[in-house]
């Protein structure tokens, strides 16, 4: 074992030393490790297994509550484009994970349909398509 | 059986580097110029076999390392989706977007406007395919590509270590000072890892005594650079700060086959990048020189934010530098010219990069200083595990010659 670990004669002198550097190397290979594998506190043996070739997977827990439920809104409606509230436009977060959330919905400033906070009002003109508990999608 | 992995066990390494990292470049080349063909997932299955015959043949060989990373890294990235601003605004974007107009030309429409459209898209083309072999659009699927991409400099770098020991070492310490920036999307690390195992290729390169020898590590050196240049603009500039060295040393010492050779395959090579800087100019979309560069650096030269930038740069870099300086002492070779020529010019481009930056330069310095500079701690760490190498193999080979 130790003759394929250390392809030279009379190593063992060395052999302390490169044990001691391998651990260090297998250390920093499991720190990497466990950098890595803590991201998965909220993965599922079931989520793992089943969801990885299913279309959207993974946006539930990629994008904000909000951004997802909005997503879900506008997909249902089969829109092409859609506007968001000014104070949701104003969120620099929200806004860019809204255009590349729904990618190939655009977010477009002129559309007619609006997604809104749940919590914000919308002009009586404007007509509502379908509710989630953060947000609503709005016509006007 | 037995006779396939005798036949896997003849491949050379950085021959493969280069082949994987040629079909990654047909692979952009394909969503650049004939999207709607299937050439990008030809590459994409090429590619796929390819990096399975190496592992078969690594563990044919009893090496498990490289296996482990493969395989290890694949799982990975199905824990948790991507997360960061880049992987999501940028890369994956690049790529969802690819996917869903069926080609790279629809992103010149500049939407949204801060997905930096200007960027290359190397890693987001092979993720593109990978959606389109699947024919579905995902969060994991993407970021099988992260793996495969880091196949060749892994396979570079690792080729390099001739005991177990070396290549633990190898993997760790890249692992190590990366931690979850390989696996998160963002191209900073992976940029990082293709320029040091260009280097590591050059520098043997260089080193060769013989005028007549062949192309040698030079045909895979110049596919991971041109790798580079599509992966990130840093990557352009630092393929420029690696291919001037290259040029001078092919015309002085080559041959001039090998030169003909080698600038038909650099090319070649050049030929996805050269075609993206087209597209862009005539869409009229540059990234950087927003306004007036010139302008802005000497405004910055004039109210002293040229100090801060060159402390930032420094506060980043000084601690692998430093340990570099003093560790080379004890190695056998010295602080050596070529890469050290490579981390001063990086950070003469970089520094010119932040003078002229149209954005916030505090927000710009602190957004990105740590990421650009990761390059400088990979190569030290990667030339000192090489070095250590040599060293303890020396001194094990003068211990058995006085035994």
């Amino acid at each position: 074992m130790m003759k394929n670990l250390f392809p030279w004669r009379g190593a063992s002198r060395l052999a302390g030393t490169s044990i001691a550097i391998m651990t260090a190397a297998a250390l920093m290979i499991v720190s990497f490790l466990a950098s890595n594998v803590s991201l998965a506190s909220k993965v599922s043996r079931h989520y793992y297994l089943t969801r990885i070739f299913q279309a959207n997977a993974g946006e539930a827990e990629a994008l904000p509550p909000m951004v997802h439920q909005g997503i879900v809104l506008v997909r249902a409606h089969h829109l092409q484009s859609v506007d968001i509230s000014q104070r949701l436009w104003d969120q620099v977060e929200i806004r860019q994970r809204f255009a590349e959330g729904m990618y190939p919905i655009r977010l477009e400033r002129n559309s007619r349909f609006v997604l809104v906070g749940s919590d914000e009002g919308s002009a009586s003109r404007c007509r509502v398509l379908g509710e989630q508990p953060l947000v609503r999608l709005v016509e006007c | 059986m037995r006779l396939v992995l005798s036949e896997l066990s003849g491949y050379d390494p950085d021959r493969f580097a280069g082949l994987i990292s040629a079909l990654l470049l047909l692979n952009y080349f394909s969503w650049l110029v004939v999207p709607a063909t299937p050439l990008a997932l030809v590459c994409l299955v090429a590619v796929g076999l390819a990096v399975a015959t190496h592992v078969t043949g690594e563990i044919g060989r009893r090496r498990w390392l490289m296996p482990l990373a493969v395989v290890g890294g694949l799982l990975l990235l199905f824990f948790e989706p991507p997360t960061d601003w880049d992987a999501r605004s940028i890369w994956f974007f690049q790529a969802k977007r690819m996917y869903f107009d069926g080609s790279i030309d629809a992103r010149l429409d500049d939407y949204p406007g801060w997905s930096h459209t200007a960027y290359p898209s190397l890693v987001s083309a092979l993720s593109a395919s990978v959606v389109r072999l699947f024919g579905i659009w995902n969060e994991f699927l993407p970021k099988i590509a992260l793996v495969l991409t880091l196949v060749p400099p892994f396979v570079v770098l690792l080729k390099r270590c001739d005991t177990t020991v070396a290549r633990l070492l190898m993997l760790g310490s890249i692992l190590c000072l990366t931690r979850t920036q390989l696996l998160i999307g963002s191209m900073d690390a992976h940029l990082a890892v293709y320029a040091v195992s260009a280097i590591v290729l050059l520098r043997e390169a260089f080193a060769l005594p013989d005028r007549n020898a062949g192309a040698g590590p030079l045909v895979p050196a110049l596919l991971l650079i041109s790798c580079m240049a599509n992966i990130k603009n840093e990557g352009t500039a630092m393929a420029v700060l690696l291919l001037a060295p290259l040029a001078f040393w092919l015309i002085v010492r080559r041959r001039p086959a090998t030169v003909a050779q080698l600038a038909g395959i650099g090319t070649l090579a050049a030929l996805p990048a050269v075609i993206w800087k087209f597209k862009l100019t005539s869409a009229k979309i540059l990234a950087l020189f927003i306004g007036d560069p010139w302008e802005r650096a000497i405004l910055r030269l004039d109210d002293g934010s040229w100090v801060t930038i060159l402390g930032s740069l420094l506060d980043a870099t000084i601690e692998p530098l430093a340990v570099w300086v003093v560790l080379s002492q004890f190695m056998p070779r010295k602080l050596e010219r070529f890469p050290l020529y490579f981390v001063i010019g990086y950070l003469g481009v970089l520094f010119l990069v932040y003078l002229a930056t149209p954005y916030d330069l505090a927000w710009h310095m602190f957004m990105s200083v740590g990421r650009v500079t990761q390059v400088v701690k990979l190569l030290v760490a990667v030339l000192l595990v090489l070095e250590l190498q040599q060293f303890v193999g020396r001194m094990g080979n003068s211990k058995a010659r006085t035994a």
